[in-house]
């Protein structure tokens, strides 16, 4: 708050005999509970509008007519109020709306979920009755009613304190969850019965006072009192939610949200909430393996590093590349920038797998925007950003704002989680030109906020620089900003600095030479895979092959490369190419930091051990550097230290955004085919999560119903698309969201980054393996 | 189209919200088509401009507006007091034994309906009820039983 | 061993007679002792022995995996975790059972706070005490130890050896 703004008007009130002042139009509930009465409630909620449904946080009001038992949840304070929370009359109210709460709740406590931490059974141990007087037989409802892929409804335990529905509407604007039917008959469901779609479901579940609304991944895995509580921070996606990780033992069974205000608001996505089952998952790597006559066989640790030792040896001579970075811990990208410049003496090092080209706002010239911006901001810009797919829970940040600010989303495809915003289609290589168009709207706005992930060419990033607005960059990286700023690079030391500041950075690395031509980007280092002029590549939790914009490219590269070392936690299709594969720890298995989109650094807790045979990429970094004959800092504590004793460079370097991607041809027929991020399609962790699976499903194609009609296809019909250099098998999602005349794929879905521009829709046989018939007339020339 | 458009239009100038209209656009629906179709539903959110899920959770908390194609015969007994005091409840039961088909049940070849209803305010005919939305009574199980097979017994 | 004075060795021959009159006194007594383990004293009605996991007259188990007495044994003796009934042929009445239960019977002082603590009166601690075992590995007993005959399959067993 500024110190400008009008000091709120007090108003005089007075609690159990003591007199308070509050600012004017603080509910009661809020008011009481500050001075520290407790008041049982479950309708009210903070972050939702009062209802007045549960009748339960009754206090006794003076008024001229005598004593007055109103809702607390309901009631603003006024000036001169009587306020008595613990008078007999209070009391008693409550202790009959408990009873009534109870008379159909069924006695499942030592089965339900909640048994524990339960709002009802607390308060009623509080204020309500000993007894039940109602002796008739309970209604029976609906049980375990599965609502969608990770919510359980107990219709039975539900209290109508329509938390969810509210939720649902005021929040998220979906409604998902709907009331049904009237009096002792009403209950939560879903609109038709349908299974509950959205990415955010699982907030109901901590909203939810009692056990109706419970996770299918935490259904009796163990009860409040068995779990220990971890606080860290999800590494999903770019905002880096602050979470509680709970544990039974050593397994972990369920996350929380731990409100920051200042990044998450106290929601997560239901990627975030679930996607934990990568640590326990059996796909995991679990020992180094080695290539022995054209076979990947099972290995130890020693004879690894000692097979990367040698190849790297051998092939060294033409060159040693690494990608990769953007999903590790701030220590350990420094960590690997250290070992390719001081140990490997290379420069060819880019963490910029994807399609995202820069994290910070400042490396292309822009002032950063903190997450709270939005709250303030005036106009916001959306520049071509799934947000609610790539980073979920800023996208509730942006409704939020969307009821009171402007917003503007350019783009071949809407942002439909954001809600009410002013529309700019435009195709992907018309984004620069509609952003310029904006600049007067920017220049006359108090604060504006641009939101852009980093996805595009140089001409659309200095487009959004010379808006001159605040930005931010939700990209598609975890931690893409603590690599960036790691120097994960080929022209860019630590702290941004150039390469001409190399002298500075040896001296704090141990003084050896460092090599001080900038180097490749991604791009041309896997161009020079595939032709050949390149010795080894070593990827770190990346795999191109899914997540590269030309695909092709990085197949060529990785079928010609000599020497290929993949460092990750599973066998993606990149590790069928290596020659050497190191299986590592992900996320939950380490400690560090990890940096958000805003530059927030975050401290993340290791709460699992991990596979047995697996090992953090910092040990491997150490260990690999050691078997080269280097020492580097072993521990993430000295690792930090050092990393800041280096500190950022008084003049930032810019990063360049030159290549492009995104541009195609301006005159196409035919269906255009888009790769946009989309929540669980990834082909990285999500891929391999047993708890993300049944959401994940087959790979959609995702096109508007006018052109769907328009070509007689149905939403959940196969087809294969073909496109100028590869056809895959996708299910039909209707969406109209996207423009019409485009087709999307998720983005890092294995196969869609080698499609090329165009494609053509062929029906899928009844097996999904004939593809016979072409989907006629696919010259829907729109443009 | 279920919402004939000069009634709707008609409807929608009643009232200054048009929230307010979903109700009686309802009812248009249901008048014209004997049940609300899914479309009148879609047709409704639109009109009055609130999301389908509200309307649908409307829809549900009124009881006379029918969701399901109505049977051929349909026959809501009431069972507020007096016509509880003068006998609703047996009769219903009987209709169960005699048919099996209970309240809030459609026979299965669609012929009937029986559902409950609250006050018709029709209790000095106690035991009161609807026959395809025409009261009468007092009824007796013999006459409703009467009624529901189509042997006569119906009001006129 | 030193001499003795004449009177004190005669008071040691007068223990002889007494120690006699001793055993012909208990000869006609009724024995104290009995021939365990062919046959057992009975104990206190209240007795606190080795547990059981009880079931319903249909069979089904009582555990519901609730874990109210590993939350009440003031020993951490107790380890239950629960699972979903599979609806086909359920475990135990309702949605839940448990599917594992662990009692450490070396560490547990027999207290009978986890019987108190049970909703379902699943957990019950019998008289017996015949606490034996040749490693320690025999006192973790698991649920199927802890489990009472089903009714049903004994029946079954009992009519057909008929």
């Amino acid at each position: 708050m500024s110190d400008s703004a009008p000091a709120p008007q007090l108003v005089n009130v007075t609690i159990d005999g003591a007199p308070y002042a509050f600012p004017k139009g603080t509910l009661l509930v809020d008011a009481v509970r500050q001075v520290g009465h407790p008041v049982p409630f479950y309708c009210y909620h903070e972050k939702l509008k009062p209802a007045g449904a549960c009748r339960v946080c009754m206090v006794q009001m003076e008024s001229p007519r005598g004593p007055m038992i109103v809702t607390s949840c309901t009631t603003p304070v006024g000036e001169g109020m009587q306020i008595q929370t613990m008078s007999d009359g209070a009391r008693e109210a409550r202790r009959q709306v408990l009873e009534f709460l109870l008379i159909n709740h069924p006695l499942d406590c030592p089965v339900c979920d909640k048994g524990g931490e339960c709002d009802l059974q607390d308060f009623t141990l509080r204020y309500g009755p000993g007894v039940s007087r109602f002796a008739e037989p309970k209604i029976h409802r609906m049980k375990a009613h599965e609502l969608g892929p990770f919510l359980v409804l107990d219709q039975e335990r539900c209290i109508l304190c329509q938390r969810c529905v509210r939720y649902e509407d005021e929040v998220l604007g979906e409604q998902n969850l709907v009331l049904h039917g009237r009096g002792d008959g009403t209950v939560i469901d879903t609109t038709r019965g349908e299974p509950y779609a959205g990415h955010f479901s699982g907030n109901n579940t901590e909203l939810c006072p009692v056990g109706a609304l419970t996770s299918q991944t935490y259904r009796f895995k163990a009860r409040p009192w068995d779990l220990r509580p971890t606080p860290s921070v999800c590494q999903g996606c770019s905002l880096g939610c602050n979470i509680t990780v709970q544990r039974r033992g050593a397994e972990i069974v369920r996350l929380l949200a731990r409100e920051n205000a200042a990044v998450d608001g106290g929601w997560l996505c239901d990627r975030g909430r679930y996607g934990f089952g990568t640590v326990r998952a059996d796909a995991r790597l679990t020992a180094p393996q080695v290539r022995r006559d054209g076979q990947l066989v099972a290995t130890s640790w020693d004879a690894a590093i000692d097979a990367v030792r040698q190849g790297l040896t051998l092939h060294g001579q033409r060159g040693i590349a690494v990608l990769g970075g953007a999903r590790l811990t701030d220590e350990e990208a420094y960590l690997l920038g250290r070992l390719t410049r001081a140990v490997l003496r290379s420069n060819d090092l880019d963490w910029r797998t994807g399609a995202q080209r820069f994290a910070a706002p400042e490396a292309i010239g822009c002032h950063s925007a903190q997450v709270t911006d939005i709250d303030a901001a005036d106009l916001i810009v959306i520049v071509d950003t799934p947000v609610g797919e790539e980073v979920p829970v800023l996208a509730l940040r942006l409704r939020r704002a969307a009821a009171r600010a402007g917003i503007v989303d350019i783009g071949p495809e809407r942002n439909l989680t954001v809600g009410r915003a002013e529309r700019v289609a435009c195709a992907p290589e018309d984004l620069a030109e509609a952003v310029r168009g904006l600049t007067v709207r920017v220049a006359e706005a108090k604060m504006p906020l641009v939101v852009w992930n980093g996805s595009g060419d140089g001409e659309l990033a200095r487009a959004v620089a010379k808006l001159g607005a605040p930005l931010l960059v939700p990209g598609e990286f975890a931690n893409a900003r603590g690599a960036e700023a790691a120097g994960l690079l080929p022209d860019l030391l630590p702290g941004y600095r150039s390469m001409a500041e190399a002298a500075a950075v040896s001296e704090a690395w141990g003084g050896g030479p460092l090599p001080v031509k900038p180097g490749r980007a991604a791009a041309a280092i896997l161009e020079a895979a595939a032709r050949g002029d390149l010795g080894a590549l070593y990827l770190v939790g990346s795999n191109p092959l899914g997540t590269f914009p030309d695909g092709t490219l990085a197949a060529r590269a990785l079928d010609t490369i000599p020497f290929l070392v993949v460092q990750d936690l599973f066998a993606t299709d990149a590790a069928v190419h290596a020659d050497v594969v190191l299986p590592a720890l992900g996320p939950f298995e380490k400690t560090g930091h990890v940096t958000n989109l805003a530059g927030v650094r975050q401290e993340v807790q290791a709460v699992a051990p991990g596979p047995a045979g697996a090992r953090s990429d910092l040990d491997i970094f150490v260990a690999l550097a050691g078997a080269l004959g280097a020492t580097l800092p072993a521990t993430a504590a000295a690792v930090a230290s050092e990393q800041q004793a280096l500190g950022r460079a008084e003049k930032p370097a810019m990063v360049t955004v030159l290549d492009r991607f995104t541009s195609g041809p301006h005159e196409i027929d035919g269906l255009r085919l888009l790769v946009r991020t989309q929540l669980y399609a990834g082909g990285g962790t999500a891929a391999f999560d047993p708890n993300l699976h049944v959401v994940r499903g087959e790979p959609r194609l995702r096109i508007h119903s006018t052109d769907a009609t328009a070509l007689g296809l149905r939403s959940g019909q196969f087809v294969i698309a073909e496109g100028d250099g590869a056809s895959m098998r996708a299910v039909i999602e209707l969406d109209d969201g996207l423009e019409p005349g485009y087709v999307a794929f998720g983005a890092h879905t294995p196969g869609a980054n080698r499609m090329g521009q165009r494609v053509r829709l062929v029906l899928a046989g009844e097996n999904g393996l004939a593809s016979t018939v072409p989907v006629a007339a696919m010259g829907v020339n729109r443009r | 189209m279920a919402l004939d458009p000069a009634e709707t239009r008609a409807i929608l100038d009643l009232y200054p919200s048009p929230r307010s209209a979903m109700l009686p656009l309802l009812w248009l629906g249901q008048n014209s088509d004997g049940w609300i179709k899914p479309e009148t539903v879609t047709a409704v959110a639109q009109l009055v401009g609130v999301e389908e899920s509200e309307v649908v959770s409307v829809l549900s908390f009124y009881t006379m507006y029918r969701t399901q194609p109505p049977a051929q015969r349909r026959l809501q007994v009431c069972r507020s007091l007096a016509c509880a005091m003068r006998g609703a409840g047996e009769i219903l039961e009987r209709i169960r034994e005699e048919t099996g088909v209970g309240p809030g049940e459609t026979a299965p070849d669609g012929a009937f309906s029986v559902e409950v209803v609250e006050c018709i305010a029709a209790c000095d005919h106690a035991p009161a009820c609807l026959f395809n939305e025409r009261m009468t009574g007092p009824l007796t199980p013999n006459r409703a039983l009467g009624m529901l097979r189509g042997e006569g017994g119906e009001p006129e | 061993m030193s001499r003795m004075p004449k009177s004190s060795r005669l008071r040691q021959l007068r223990g002889l007679p007494e120690g006699l009159g001793t055993t012909l006194h208990y000869l006609w007594r009724r024995r104290v002792t009995v021939d365990y383990p062919e046959r057992q004293r009975p104990v206190a009605e209240r007795f606190r022995g080795l547990h059981i996991l009880d079931r319903y007259d249909d069979g089904l188990e009582r555990c519901v995996g609730c874990e109210l007495c590993q939350a009440a044994c003031p020993a951490h003796c107790i380890t239950v975790e629960a699972a979903e009934n599979p609806p086909d042929h359920p475990f135990s009445p309702g949605e839940r059972y448990g599917y594992r239960y662990e009692i450490d019977l070396l560490r547990c002082i027999f207290c009978g706070f986890c019987e108190e603590a049970c909703p379902t009166g699943a957990i019950q601690l019998t008289p017996r005490h015949d606490l034996v075992g040749f490693s320690r590995q025999d006192f973790q007993v698991d649920r199927e130890w802890l489990l009472v005959p089903d009714p049903r399959t004994e029946t079954l067993a009992e009519e057909g050896a008929r």
